[in-house]
């Protein structure tokens, strides 16, 4: 699974970077980066894709284009 | 203020909810947890009636979900709406598509590496207003260290004169301290806030500047230039927006520093922490509580239906503690990670302000540690929060150090 970053929509908050630090890194112009080959879970992909505040980052399926899943199913009781 | 008496439930019942409440101010997070478990969507009929989402899922959506719940009305995201103003806030009060063009003109003055700059300037600010308390031995590190340092760090993030923002100070607290009390005096600083930003604008369209009114001054959407009551709508949200919530942020996490000296002193012997601690204050003490939308058409949110022309409270600080996505939500962990926290919001309205206020929560931390290590609360039991639930924060908080002044 990869991500794409949308360098035009990305504002630096760093949440990725946060959240997954083997993947994404701020580059010289405090833009996202990321790592297609770093080896991470899934689903903490799906997080980072999910808390951007600026919903920059899509996720590429081998098919092209995916829509992040819930990376949160814990549900109330 | 919600009656009580001896026998009934400890919290008011969720029609009579309002978030100004003292007791709901003291302990906001009892009640978002109560809320998230019986009731997730609450209506209230205080304030004309409103909303209040506050499961992270709820909150996220609606805040992505701008179509449906919009921003575009002056004083909407002010509950109850305190303002009597005829022209939007920008970029804040302006729905998408157009809401994009006007952010991204000023979205290079408050990017990651514009804000990078002010550090010495943000750390000079910070020891001069230490260096006029220090030998006291207390001091109110909210009145006399925090207000004052974010105002002067505003003036030097949008290059004004650092002799205004003394006045900025005033203002910005009687349109804040005045909303509920005093809302003459609100309205009185309101306009004087604006006559500063049109002599500014005026004043910059004369004699342009390296400064942030001179870029707006130059700056076009839809192929002309942005007029003058465009520039003063930028101009109100842009200072006032970064104030009294920056004040809170700072003024919480030096509470709460000051009350878990374990916590305090692990972020001494490793400061490296304090960017990942500042996160957790943000989530666990969160500056906004909760903004305001309106509904644009019906929607359904968990089951509960809400009309059209509804005003819809986002509780930040209730997603914040949801169970759904934090462990041990009631807790505050400094080394926090994953912290999806949407303290600073989601979505295209996501606070702009995020890196000035991340340097100046640092900033401030790190010289009060280095300045005033042994501070302590003059009175734990004495706390002097904010009249209103929605920017919570404290309004003093005295300190003791070195010998206390005696």
């Amino acid at each position: 699974m990869r991500v794409r970053v949308d360098r035009e929509r990305c504002f630096g908050y760093g949440r990725c970077v946060d959240l997954v630090p083997e993947v994404f890194h701020l580059d010289n112009d405090d833009k996202s980066v990321a790592d297609d080959t770093a080896d991470v879970s899934a689903s903490r992909l799906v997080m980072a894709v999910w808390a951007c505040p600026m919903q920059a980052l899509t996720l590429l399926g081998d098919d092209g284009e995916e829509g992040p899943p819930d990376p949160f199913p814990r549900e109330h009781a | 203020m919600a009656r009580r008496d001896d026998s009934g439930p400890p919290d008011p019942a969720p029609s009579q909810f309002d978030h100004n409440d003292p007791e709901f101010i003291r302990n906001p997070h009892a009640v978002y947890l109560e809320f998230q478990k019986s009731q997730p969507v609450v209506h209230s009929e205080r304030y004309g009636g409103y909303w209040l989402l506050t499961r992270y899922h709820d909150v996220r959506n609606a805040l992505l979900d701008w179509q449906t719940f919009s921003s575009g009305t002056p004083g909407v995201t002010s509950i109850p709406s305190s303002v009597r103003r005829d022209f939007p806030e920008i970029p804040l009060e302006v729905d998408p598509p157009q809401h994009a063009k006007y952010r991204d003109i000023e979205t290079p003055w408050f990017s990651r590496a514009s804000v990078g700059k002010l550090e010495s300037d943000v750390r000079r600010i910070a020891n001069d207003l230490i260096d006029d308390f220090i030998g006291d031995g207390r001091a109110d590190v909210v009145q006399q260290f925090a207000v004052p340092f974010v105002s002067r760090v505003l003036t030097v993030f949008l290059r004004l004169p650092e002799k205004d923002a003394d006045d900025l100070t005033a203002w910005v607290s009687a349109i804040f301290q005045g909303r509920l009390s005093d809302p003459e005096g609100a309205d009185r600083a309101s306009a004087a806030l604006i006559g500063y930003i049109d002599e500014t604008i005026a004043d910059r369209r004369r004699h342009p500047a390296d400064d942030y009114f001179t870029m707006l001054t130059r700056a076009t959407i839809d192929g002309r230039p942005l007029n003058d009551l465009e520039i003063r709508g930028y101009g109100v949200v842009t200072m006032t927006a970064g104030q009294e919530t920056t004040v809170n942020g700072i003024g919480m996490s030096l509470w709460y520093l000051a009350e878990h000296p374990a916590d305090k002193q692990r972020l001494t012997a490793d400061p490296a922490l304090i960017p990942t601690a500042i996160e957790e204050f943000l989530r666990f003490m969160s500056p906004i509580q909760l903004l305001g939308r309106s509904t644009v058409v019906p929607v359904e949110v968990g089951g509960t239906k809400i009309p059209a022309g509804q005003t819809v409270a986002m509780c930040y600080g209730a997603a914040n503690v949801d169970d759904a996505i934090f462990e041990r939500p009631e807790e505050c962990i400094i080394d926090r990670r994953p912290n999806p926290h949407i303290a600073f919001g989601t979505g295209p309205h996501s606070c702009i302000g995020a890196h000035l206020a991340r340097l100046e929560m640092r900033v401030a931390i790190e010289e009060v540690f280095r300045r005033l290590p042994d501070y302590r609360l003059e009175d734990p039991t004495m706390l002097e929060y904010t009249p209103h639930g929605d920017l919570r924060g404290f309004w003093a908080l005295p300190v003791v150090f070195g010998d206390g002044g005696g």
